[in-house]
């Protein structure tokens, strides 16, 4: 009987987003995001030579090539462009769902600590968190992405190294107000261990604020990961990444009218991706606020 | 409901409690020195005005203080346990169990986001070796028991979907779930309108003869004093200034505080242009007056009272009273009596 009760929760929640139309446009962009992720060999085909997430260079000619009948496109550095932004959706929604859910989940576990223990360990906890805060984001990235060396893998611990700190300030924030109410006393009062009180009673009257901001983020993970790569510290070059598209780019920035295609559908890529992702925050924003619930 | 208490044990005895929070502008002592005992079975309440140490002693007990209160000094012992000296994990299954608390606000007592079941049966399951199935079966009943019609669905029904009467029910049923022996209930039906009131004062005496558990009653309201304690502490500024029997409280008053109390409930049997009340307020718990706290308000202090404080002592048979000056008391009560009666 408490499932259906949740089921019909459920339903009630889904039924206001679906009749919201910016929840609408948002979350059909992202499904067809999707779809494209899924489907990306039946679209773009795969690298008959090697790994799929490569761009298989079709030319060996440097000179970029407009978009025709074959290539879409067009082609860049040698590489098919179509390819790569089709590949490159993968990409986005692992780069975006890998830091965004890592650099969350450290942001929640240091802010609930911090927040629930107060005194000292608060103290500590959050001037670590200034340090990090009152490193220029870009430049600590681009410096240990240098150290670290290129991949996408290390632009993604990168991220997530200097992303955690504003969801640490906003769970602790949001904790602060809930720990004083009487409930977390209740709880306690009823003989409930401090771990569990966390999980159990704090964190579901806080978390929904982290999650829209979770999703408003996960598009500009995306963005900082292809700026990174267009200064020449991100992605492998002819890795299947927007960005590393548009890091082909660079070296036509004066003849831009050859080059437009490697700007303009990366770019329109990108633009609709964190369209999508910011719709959809919006919109969870308005449906999960415990306080609009009724 | 339980006068011969002679022969009986105490379940809680608190001597010189002294709980001190320490805050950026100084001490506060917010309990100082109090004492009293609690016997199984019985009511006992405690009364005073807001900021007066009433709460923070119940928190003592269950040493449930934030950070900044600390237990300075005193003794707890509660079913032969010395309460200060427990380690935290078991204090933890003390709470729940053998300890339980209801609160003032029973919205904001209930957590928003679990249904009233899910609330009573985390109370079951960290304190009673049952599944879940069986847990919802005891919360169930215990809605059942506390008086909520369709205890079955409203198990299912999340805090804000009750009524405020309904959900302190549901929060008394959290709290006598696991049956404990002792019960806070700090301001119980402050919260909620006059005749709600009188129905969960009721529902606390039936569940207390059901289950036989003591109940520590907090309140300022001296009306519900009167109608569900068996013994009384009146506390004033962070000090107990009177512990009696509750027909001795009321008939036979030793102290100006309680007395002002007493006077300061409006009846309906006068003409009055204004109601009474006791002049000034509470003094700041971070600069008490020397010698009796209640010095400051009292009609009756003199120099004495202003420079030596008076010890709590026995006036009569099990009734204790703090003040220097209970023989003038005695004459305005006298006075004001005399003067009702012709």
């Amino acid at each position: 009987m408490a499932e259906r009760k949740r089921k019909s929760d459920l339903r009630k929640m889904m039924k206001k987003f679906w009749t919201n139309p910016t929840a609408v446009m948002g979350a059909i962009l992202l499904f067809f995001f999707i779809g494209v992720a899924i489907f990306a060999p039946q679209i773009a085909g795969v690298n008959e030579f090697g790994d799929n997430y490569q761009i298989p260079r079709v030319s060996w000619s440097s000179s970029p090539q407009p978009p025709d009948a074959e290539h879409p496109f067009g082609v860049i550095g040698g590489r098919d462009v179509f390819y790569g932004v089709i590949w490159g959706t993968r990409t986005a929604f692992r780069l975006g769902l890998i830091v965004g859910l890592s650099a969350t989940f450290i942001g929640v576990v240091v802010g609930s600590i911090a927040a629930y223990f107060g005194g000292i360990i608060d103290e500590i906890l959050m001037r670590i968190t200034d340090i990090f805060l009152s490193i220029p984001f870009l430049v600590a990235a681009m410096v240990l992405t240098t150290i670290m060396g290129k991949g996408l893998n290390n632009v993604m611990i990168a991220l997530i190294a200097f992303g955690w700190m504003s969801s640490a300030r906003l769970i602790r924030g949001n904790i602060l107000q809930a720990r004083e109410e009487q409930y977390v006393l209740a709880a306690k009062a009823l003989g409930q261990k401090d771990g569990l009180i966390i999980i159990k009673h704090i964190l579901p009257n806080t978390i929904f604020p982290v999650v829209v901001q979770l999703t408003m983020r996960m598009g500009n993970y995306v963005i900082t990961a292809a700026a990174l790569s267009f200064l020449g510290v991100g992605a492998e070059p002819g890795y299947a990444d927007w960005g590393t598209i548009l890091s082909y780019a660079r070296n036509w920035m004066t003849m831009l009218d050859q080059a437009w295609f490697s700007i303009v559908f990366p770019g329109i890529a990108m633009v609709l991706f964190v369209l999508a992702w910011n719709l959809v925050g919006d919109a969870l924003r308005d449906i999960f606020d415990p306080r609009m619930r009724t | 409901m339980n006068n011969n208490n002679n022969h009986k044990k105490p379940l809680l005895s608190v001597k010189d409690l002294r709980t001190y929070f320490h805050t950026e502008d100084g001490i506060v002592k917010a309990v100082d020195g109090v004492s009293f005992e609690v016997y199984p079975g019985e009511t006992l309440g405690i009364v005073g005005e807001s900021g007066c140490g009433k709460s923070v002693t119940a928190l003592s007990i269950m040493r449930l203080l934030d950070e900044k209160g600390e237990i300075a000094g005193g003794e707890i012992e509660f079913d032969n346990m010395n309460v200060l000296s427990i380690p935290e994990n078991k204090m933890r299954k003390l709470r729940g169990n053998e300890m339980a608390m209801i609160f003032q606000e029973p919205m904001t007592a209930l957590n928003p986001v679990y249904t009233v079941g899910d609330q009573i049966m985390e109370a079951i399951l960290l304190h009673q070796d049952v599944n879940e199935k069986k847990a919802r079966e005891l919360a169930v009943d215990m809605l059942q028991r506390v008086g909520i019609p369709e205890p079955g669905k409203r198990v299912d029904e999340y805090p804000h979907e009750l009524s405020g009467g309904m959900r302190q029910r549901a929060m008394i049923a959290m709290s006598l779930s696991c049956n404990p022996k002792l019960l806070f209930a700090d301001e119980p039906t402050t919260a909620l309108d006059v005749t709600i009131q009188a129905q969960i004062l009721e529902l606390m005496k039936e569940l207390q003869n059901e289950y036989g558990m003591s109940i520590i009653m907090i309140t300022h309201d001296l009306g519900v004093i009167a109608e569900v304690t068996d013994r009384v502490v009146v506390m004033y500024a962070g000090k107990v200034v009177e512990y009696a029997d509750v027909n001795t409280l009321f008939k036979e008053p030793r102290h100006p505080y309680s007395w002002g109390l007493m006077n300061a409930i409006p009846r309906l049997d006068e003409e009055k242009e204004k109601l009474y009340n006791i002049p000034g307020i509470v003094p700041n718990p971070l600069d008490f007056p020397e010698g009796c706290r209640f010095s400051t308000r009292c009609p009756h202090a003199t120099d004495k009272c202003k420079t030596e404080e008076p010890p709590l002592e026995e006036v009569g048979e099990k009734h204790f009273a703090a003040c220097w000056h209970i023989d003038k008391l005695l004459e305005e009560i006298k006075r004001v009596r005399e003067g009702e009666s012709a």
